[in-house]
């Protein structure tokens, strides 16, 4: 009666312990509804650098000067009103905006929202 | 108080005060008031009931009252009858035994001797028709400790988790729409705190599984010892065969 009873209450926690130690162990934030000001104009969250021309903490990414945010394929945002696009993008074609930017650098009348450019692929 | 009656060669239960024993036929019986009496005589007239209308373990409950109130051994008989009829015969064999020990002049004495005799027999073809359970060992205690060692670090493993994905929630949060926040002292503390949870559940993580994967082993092969289970993991194109036999 025991190995039975034991072995199947040990399955079950086994289980339960392998499926929350796998999905439940990582510190990985999400940074597409946030964006972080520089402070002291050097730290940024681990893993965003951070731009002095704008002031703000981003990644690295192929479509801003002084970073951004990859937002889909061949699609940036890139904040900071000097942050123009890389060469090879341009402003894109449709619309499309996060909530911590102004979706036009020069329309900003919020202090804190950010004038972000929105830079595409250009074919 | 005397409760008297005789054995009856079906042994079924006794009624009440049936016929009167001589002085010498048991041992000294317990002397009781006239209430224990009359609280004895209730118990067994309603084991009576019980033992007529078939339901035979109120009717054993309410005999064993009345035997341990009065001790007169006649009750002893009408709990043979009764353990007879659930099919506990070692105990009616007990009470039987007990029913010849303190009655050793009774006039039904062959008589009790040849239930109890028969409650043997009884026994002895039950025990035959039920094998005792196999008793199947658990597995070593170390290797069961060190996988219940191994769950529990990765459930503390998977709480720390909880606390870093709880971080991450929080750095990653918005104060509002539209609001840029300046990452300061207190947002690196989060950081700092979420990193190190995150550290701490993937090493608990790490050295939980492990345990986990050598006690399951162990006991694995323990069973394969012992009953011949098998385990066998064949690679195969997109992903891992596992052939067992239990």
């Amino acid at each position: 009666m025991f190995p039975q009873i034991a072995l199947s209450a040990l399955r079950g926690l086994l289980l339960m312990a392998l499926v929350l130690s796998t999905t439940v162990s990582c510190y990985n934030p999400d940074y597409s509804n946030i964006l972080y000001s520089c402070n002291r104009g050097i730290e940024c969250p681990d893993g965003l650098g951070c731009f002095q021309k704008t002031g703000f903490c981003a990644y690295s990414v192929a479509g801003c000067r002084e970073g951004g945010y990859l937002i889909e394929t061949d699609r940036y945002i890139c904040p900071g009103d000097a942050n123009n696009c890389m060469v090879g993008y341009g402003s894109c074609p449709a619309s499309f905006s996060v909530d911590y930017c102004s979706p036009n650098p020069s329309q900003s009348s919020n202090m804190d929202i950010a004038k972000c450019f929105y830079c595409c692929k250009q074919n | 108080m005397l409760i008297t009656c005789a054995l009856t060669q079906d042994a079924s239960a006794r009624s009440y005060k049936r016929r009167v024993r001589a002085v010498n036929e048991c041992k000294s019986e317990k002397q009781v008031s006239e209430a224990d009496a009359d609280k004895s005589r209730r118990y067994f007239e309603s084991g009576m009931i019980y033992y007529q209308t078939k339901d035979y373990v109120k009717a054993r409950d309410e005999f064993r009252i009345a035997y341990e109130i009065s001790n007169a051994p006649d009750f002893l008989v009408n709990l043979a009858s009764v353990s007879s009829k659930l099919r506990a015969y070692g105990d009616a064999v007990k009470y039987l035994d007990q029913y010849i020990a303190e009655c050793p002049n009774s006039p039904d004495l062959s008589a009790a001797i040849q239930r109890r005799d028969d409650m043997m027999i009884a026994q002895t073809i039950k025990e035959g028709e039920e094998p005792p359970p196999e008793r199947i060992p658990p597995p070593p205690k170390p290797a069961l400790a060190l996988m219940g060692a191994g769950a529990g670090l990765l459930l503390i493993g998977a709480g720390l988790g909880g606390g870093a994905i709880a971080a991450a929630k929080q750095v990653g949060a918005p104060d509002g729409i539209g609001v840029v926040r300046e990452f300061d002292e207190n947002w690196a503390a989060i950081e700092s705190r979420g990193k190190s949870l995150s550290a701490a559940a993937i090493a608990l993580d790490v050295v939980g599984g492990a345990a986990l994967a050598a006690g399951a082993i162990w006991t694995g092969l323990w069973y394969q010892q012992r009953d011949g289970i098998s385990l066998t993991l064949a690679p195969r194109p997109g992903g891992i065969l596992v052939l067992g036999r239990f």
